[in-house]
């Protein structure tokens, strides 16, 4: 995206000549290359003028075509049409998540609003997750009793992980309950991200389960466990080093000891 | 006479039929591929890959390094794979019983030093000696093992990673940089995805730089640039093809990536196999897929990773009778599925393909050969007929070709100068006169070695990238 005087100097190239008339016919024309290009360049510009037209062209049957339609829309920030990508989305097989992601952090911040109104009564997972994406993506702290229970009742892995983030990147301090109740979670991907949470959301009320999580059958919940225990429980590097050294065949103790000395060289 | 009249004719109807049989499967195989290219490329083209990790949940990813003997290159390489683009990327160099001094080589460059470690995973292979992290690159470990063969390495690299993928590179590939962002995204789509391929290119004649690809060219061997053909073909068609059956049955040594659950549920990687790349993708539809035909084994067109091709018939040679060691043995160990329905496409057309025409092919096409000459020697086809036939096998195999090279240049479109697209072209043509059919006569002595006891791997001598 273009920022400061290198946009400056686009907008005004493109939206003081003859280059924007000239683009929003290529725009009109029916050749998918024309419409994409142009539809790039009016974007990049923030050229209202062809508002309108892309807005017709989201509902083209061509996906380049939409695609870079909402692209530009996206870039010109109208929020309008937000919900309009989504549905539209679904009639090509390879609209991603990725491209639906890509396409929504090009609006502004103001899309959390939007986004948040319609989380209440959303019940599509892609669209729940992309949303909570967004508001981790925009930093947005408005959303977080709203994510807070979705992230409770939610059997989707990827909106419980994208959640857990959220409530991370937002130091959101009230979701640290809900994720007393996740750290048992029978997806090791949950519980690692949990824990990875806790570093910055738990107390030490938590300092048990985290101890019980080094004995996990999965090592990225076993790592994670031990660095969060050193941020989180003050002094407890000395009783992990006595843990790690006083049991010398237990599997959760070798574990440690690689932290550990993982550590030392990283320091 | 007339009897042997028969038999001559009969054996050459069968050859037709074979011949009429491979072509109407490439030629399916070329327009499935063209429009799943398509399709791909338009995923691809609104995509800033940078952003979409940013902002995802991504996934990540241990990139494991078997190394035997490799003091010369070892350290460019690593110093090029560190500077790949990914957000959480760890790079585990197993040394495998090296006698030469490729660990040395480590400690002067890379600052490692030793860590207490613990297997976090109990798949085969030989005994570690020891495990040294690097305090300069936080994200690199070296594995020091005694010697065991490239699948051992494997195996004791994946005991070791902590990420939930694995990639699996020779040490001597050079990557694209954001190999890792193109090859992880199917991952990312489908929780499905146990494992992905990427198209490897040849890097004979490129300008490599400190371990990346600064200008693509061609190198001045012909040799070389009939391989570079015969790769555009056997990716850009070949593999495109079946991965839309999700038949893909091969994914290159040279580059390729796991999820680390998969490959534990199987054990890991073969030990002692001769095609342990072709092997484990077998094991895994054959174990995995069977469990659950939901999982998917896939490829993405994208050039990630970049190989030296050999540039001597004697390389080449070593080279193709190892390969099609690997692909019999790998058919032979699972022939189970051979029309298998339970197996679903892989077990009634990939598997029998990969049986008919990869194992069997280059035996049916030397008798083929030999009973072509008979037939006309003997006058059991007209010069008119032999002529014909000659005219359209060969003719079918350039327009093969051509179509291979048209395609990259459709998408890709890395070769840009004319002077490289008519060197492919002309390559694409030439190599149906003698080079075709002296891979097929290696092909053919390979197998002749494995049924006669000679599974070893043989030599594979590399010149090495200059810069």
């Amino acid at each position: 995206m273009l920022k400061g005087d290198d946009f400056d100097r686009l907008s005004a190239l493109i939206n003081q000549t003859k280059i924007q008339p000239f683009l929003i016919s290529r725009l009109k024309s029916g050749s998918p290359r024309k419409i994409n290009e142009a539809a790039y360049f009016l974007g990049l510009a923030k050229s209202g003028a062809a508002r309108n037209i892309l807005r017709k062209k989201l509902r083209s049957q061509n996906a380049s075509v939409f695609l870079s339609s909402a692209l530009a829309l996206a870039r010109l920030n109208d929020i309008e049409v937000v919900f309009e990508i989504f549905r539209n989305a679904y009639r090509f097989k390879f609209v991603s998540k990725d491209s639906l992601l890509v396409i929504m952090s090009e609006f502004s911040s103001d899309i959390c609003e939007v986004l948040l109104q319609n989380l209440k009564k959303e019940k599509n997972a892609l669209i729940q997750s992309i949303t909570i994406t967004l508001f981790r993506h925009f930093k947005y702290y408005p959303a977080g009793e709203i994510v807070l229970k979705i992230a409770v009742y939610s059997q989707n892995k990827e909106v419980t992980i994208e959640s857990i983030k959220y409530f991370t990147s937002i130091e959101f301090l009230k979701a640290a309950n809900a994720l007393r109740a996740l750290i048992n979670s029978p997806k090791a991907e949950i519980r690692a991200e949990v824990l990875k949470a806790l570093a910055v959301l738990g107390d030490s009320s938590f300092e048990q389960r985290i101890w019980d999580r080094m004995y996990d059958s999965e090592y990225e919940v076993q790592y994670n466990a031990v660095t969060t225990l050193m941020i989180l429980i003050p002094g407890s590097e000395e009783k992990i080093s006595q843990f790690a050294y006083g049991n010398l065949k237990d599997r959760a103790a070798a574990i440690v000891r690689m932290v550990l000395s993982e550590r030392s060289i990283k320091s | 006479m007339e009897i042997i009249s028969y038999i001559v004719w009969g054996f050459n109807a069968l050859i037709l039929f074979y011949f009429l049989l491979i072509c109407s499967i490439y030629i399916i195989l070329n327009i499935v591929a063209f429009f799943k290219m398509i399709r791909y490329n338009r995923t691809i083209k609104y995509l800033d890959l940078k952003r979409v990790f940013k902002l995802t949940n991504y996934k990540a990813i241990s990139v494991i390094v078997p190394a035997y003997n490799e003091e010369n290159g070892i350290v460019e390489s690593l110093k090029s794979l560190l500077q790949l683009e990914y957000p959480d990327f760890q790079l585990v160099v197993v040394n495998d019983g090296s006698t030469d001094n490729t660990l040395q080589k480590l400690f002067e460059n890379f600052s490692i030093r030793q860590v207490s470690f613990t297997p976090f995973y109990k798949l085969k292979s030989q005994q570690i000696r020891s495990v040294y992290m690097s305090s300069e690159y936080p994200n690199l470990i070296v594995i020091d093992k005694v010697n065991g063969g490239k699948a051992d390495a494997i195996n004791a690299g994946i005991n070791l990673a902590k990420s939930p993928l694995i990639a699996v590179i020779d040490a001597d590939s050079v990557l694209e940089r954001d190999c890792l962002l193109k090859i992880v995204r199917p991952f990312m789509e489908d929780e499905n995805v146990i494992a992905v391929g990427g198209t490897i290119r040849i890097a004979n004649g490129s300008n490599i730089l400190h371990g990346n690809i600064v200008d693509v060219g061609l190198s001045k061997s012909w040799l070389a640039r009939f391989q570079v053909v015969e790769y555009l073909r056997a990716f850009l068609f070949g593999r495109n093809g079946f991965d839309v059956l999700n038949g893909i049955l091969i994914i290159s040594g040279a580059f390729s990536c796991f999820s680390r659950d998969a490959l534990i549920k199987i054990d890991g990687y073969r030990a002692g196999c001769i095609g342990e790349d072709m092997e484990i993708i077998v094991r895994m539809h054959r174990k995995l897929r069977k469990e659950n035909p939901k999982l998917r084994i896939t490829f993405i067109p994208d050039p990630v990773c970049w190989t030296e091709a050999p540039e001597t018939f004697k390389v080449l040679r070593s080279q193709r009778m190892r390969w099609q060691k690997g692909t019999v043995d790998s058919i032979l160990l699972h022939k189970k599925l051979f029309m298998n329905p339970a197996y679903g496409w892989i077990g009634m057309l990939v598997f029998p393909y990969f049986a008919l025409f990869e194992m069997l092919g280059p035996v049916i096409e030397i008798f083929g050969y030999f009973f072509f000459i008979i037939s006309f020697s003997f006058g059991f086809v007209t010069l008119s007929f032999a002529v014909a036939f000659l005219t359209t096998a060969i003719l079918y195999g350039v327009v093969l070709s051509v179509l291979s090279v048209i395609l990259e240049e459709l998408s890709f479109q890395r070769y840009p100068k004319l002077s490289q697209l008519l060197t492919l072209m002309a390559a694409a043509f030439l190599e149906n006169f003698g080079y075709r059919q002296l891979t097929t006569w290696w092909r053919f002595r390979g197998m002749f070695e494995y049924f006669t006891g000679k599974r070893h791997w043989g030599q594979m001598e590399k010149k090495g990238f200059a810069k």
